[in-house]
């Protein structure tokens, strides 16, 4: 089992610059718009807030990392699904912005601490995304 | 999600941690290609001892991946992949999720 049997991972480019990207990923009447029905959010590192889709599925969101126009790492658990970590990654690329999630188990991390580095950080070290790629 | 439907098994969360560690994947993989094993059994191919075993054969039951029978002096283990099928569950339906999600994101994106 490789950590791509345990992650879920997207990646897509945005035709946007950074700028606008991360706007659409911090703002929460923008993250209204794609993420959630009803976002409650600030994206402050510690900040803790709830999502709320149209199926009336209520979640609590903890914001665990935030690196400007970089990286926000949220953690939340949908209605009986494990605690996952969600993970967003922003780079510049010749068409624009691309957005790189990653949505893994809380109980996956020491699978993935198989393949990082020890460090600071929720993560216990670089990005998830980077260990994907 | 899936587990609902089956009410008492145990959450998918148990299950990726039962799976987060490498020998017990191996147990895991060797348990689907028999019927039932003894820990002895499992003792012969994997390079750790029959009482290392008998842990993670008792985390894999916690897990709901794994059940017990006695028959006689012996406990033979067999697979439930049940609780397997809620896991990659998951990882479907989150998928599913964020291509949603990230068609959303794209058209807002797109429009604005």
């Amino acid at each position: 089992m490789a950590i791509e049997d345990v992650a879920v991972r997207r990646e897509i480019v945005l035709p946007v610059d950074r700028e606008t990207a991360w706007s659409a990923l911090t703002e929460p009447e923008e993250l209204a718009r794609w993420l959630a029905d009803e976002v409650e959010l600030e994206i402050e590192p510690g900040a803790e807030g709830s999502l709320r889709w149209a199926d009336g599925e209520r979640c609590p969101v903890v914001v665990e990392e935030v690196v400007e126009r970089r990286r926000i790492v949220l953690r939340w658990a949908e209605i009986d699904g494990p605690e996952t970590l969600v993970e967003f990654v922003l780079d510049d690329v010749p068409q624009g912005t691309r957005l790189v999630v990653v949505e893994l188990p809380v109980s996956q991390l020491e699978v993935v601490g198989q393949w990082l580095e020890q460090g600071p950080g929720v993560l216990g070290g670089p990005q998830m995304a980077a260990a994907l790629v | 999600m899936s587990t609902t439907a089956h009410g008492s098994q145990p959450p998918v969360g148990a299950v990726f941690s039962a799976l987060s560690d490498p020998t017990r994947r191996q147990v895991v993989e060797l348990l689907s290609q028999r019927p039932s094993v003894t820990a002895s059994e499992l003792a012969h191919e994997l390079p750790i001892t029959r009482q290392a075993i008998a842990k993670h054969l008792t985390t894999l039951a916690d897990a709901g991946l794994v059940s017990a029978a006695h028959e006689g002096r012996e406990t033979r283990y067999r697979l439930t992949p049940e609780p397997l099928s809620d896991a990659m569950q998951w990882m479907a339906t989150a998928g599913s999720r964020w291509d949603s999600r990230l068609a959303r994101l794209a058209r807002r994106l797109e429009e604005a």
